[in-house]
């Protein structure tokens, strides 16, 4: 694990779009003020999931808009080693929710987020020529992880938007009756519950009632505009079910770094509130190309 | 709340007028001021307006 300078004052994250966006000069210039001000810059494993997914084909049209792009990532959240430069990368939202609620260590998809980490660090060292079978398997084992993760998105608002008549309510009375619970004052925390409920399923782990309201009052506070993306999310579904959401499949990445903005990973069920500063914890990362932080605090 | 969490998230021209006029500490400070609790120090930098 590699520990965050001293000096770090800042942690910053940045979007897919904005490597998409930025030229290197500009980008070169941006990366030279925030190491002077001790800004410290920390991939997201989600943009270099999408942008490898257009890098793996030669024929994909945008094949070279996406590996400049993972060259301007490795640029800003890179650090330069002897055998190359390795990226620096943050546990993704979903992790970071398990770990802040349930001290749940991801070690499996640490060990990917690893392998993610170095085949960018080993094609762009490449200048991305003599991909190996073993490069090229990662990458479509990255095309089909981002395919079904937003098709599972897509199934998962569709389950959201379909709210039945009751024995009082048409359907359509219903679907107002839970907009307007949305839109009230426990908006925010009835969609907390939710995910604190769904993450307990997927962890395997039993929750009480009062057990799952006081952790989805931590989510709540702790994870706040990923808790607001979500509350917005899920009225959106409900109030207008009509919505196509393959269309707006690229919410789920959004969401996903929408955690970043956030308290981060906390330990024992308590929101670390204080931010990056020292390692606290040995999080499994072998080490390689990938730095993980998400066990700092 | 609203003002609470947005100010989590920065366009990346904001960010870069963070950077060139060194007010690194400032910003994290009034970040800081608007959460209840803790220095919120991890910023997304997006170029375009979030649907959130």
């Amino acid at each position: 694990m590699l520990p965050l300078p001293a000096s770090a004052r800042l942690v910053t994250i940045f979007d897919t779009n904005v490597y998409h966006g930025i030229s290197f000069e500009r980008l070169r210039g941006l990366t030279e003020r925030e190491s002077t001000l001790g800004v410290f810059a920390l991939a997201s494993v989600w943009p270099c999931c999408e942008l490898l997914t257009h890098c793996g084909d030669a024929d994909d049209t945008r094949n070279g808009r996406a590996r400049a792009a993972v060259e301007r990532l490795l640029l800003h959240a890179g650090r330069d080693a002897p055998d190359g430069r390795h990226l620096r990368m943050h546990l993704d939202g979903e992790n970071t929710l398990g770990l802040g609620l349930f001290n749940y260590q991801p070690e499996h998809d640490l060990r990917e987020y690893n392998q993610i980490a170095t085949v960018i660090r080993d094609l762009v060292k490449q200048h991305w020529h003599g991909t190996t079978e073993a490069q090229a398997a990662l990458l479509e084992h990255i095309v089909r992880m981002v395919a079904d993760k937003e098709t599972a998105f897509v199934s998962d608002m569709a389950a959201v938007a379909r709210v039945e008549a009751t024995h009082d309510n048409s359907r359509q009375q219903a679907r107002a009756k839970v907009v307007a619970e949305l839109d009230g004052p426990d908006g925010v925390f009835l969609v907390a519950k939710r995910k604190v409920q769904e993450t307990a399923a997927r962890l395997n782990i039993a929750l009480g009632d009062n057990e799952t309201s006081g952790l989805a009052a931590i989510a709540a506070a702790g994870y706040p505009v990923a808790m607001h993306f979500l509350k917005r999310m899920t009225r959106r579904a409900i109030a207008f079910p009509e919505i196509n959401w393959v269309h707006q499949q690229n919410s789920y990445w959004d969401f996903h770094m929408s955690f970043h903005a956030g308290w981060g990973a906390t330990t024992q069920r308590r929101p670390m509130g204080t931010s990056y500063g020292r390692p606290r914890t040995s999080c499994g990362c072998d080490g390689g190309a990938l730095g993980c932080f998400s066990h700092a605090t | 709340m609203e003002a609470r969490w947005a100010a989590s998230v920065m366009q990346l021209e904001e960010y870069e007028d963070m950077l060139s006029r060194s007010i690194v500490d400032e910003r994290v400070q009034a970040i800081a001021a608007q959460l209840s609790e803790g220095a919120m120090k991890v910023l997304k930098v997006s170029t375009q307006s979030s649907d959130i």
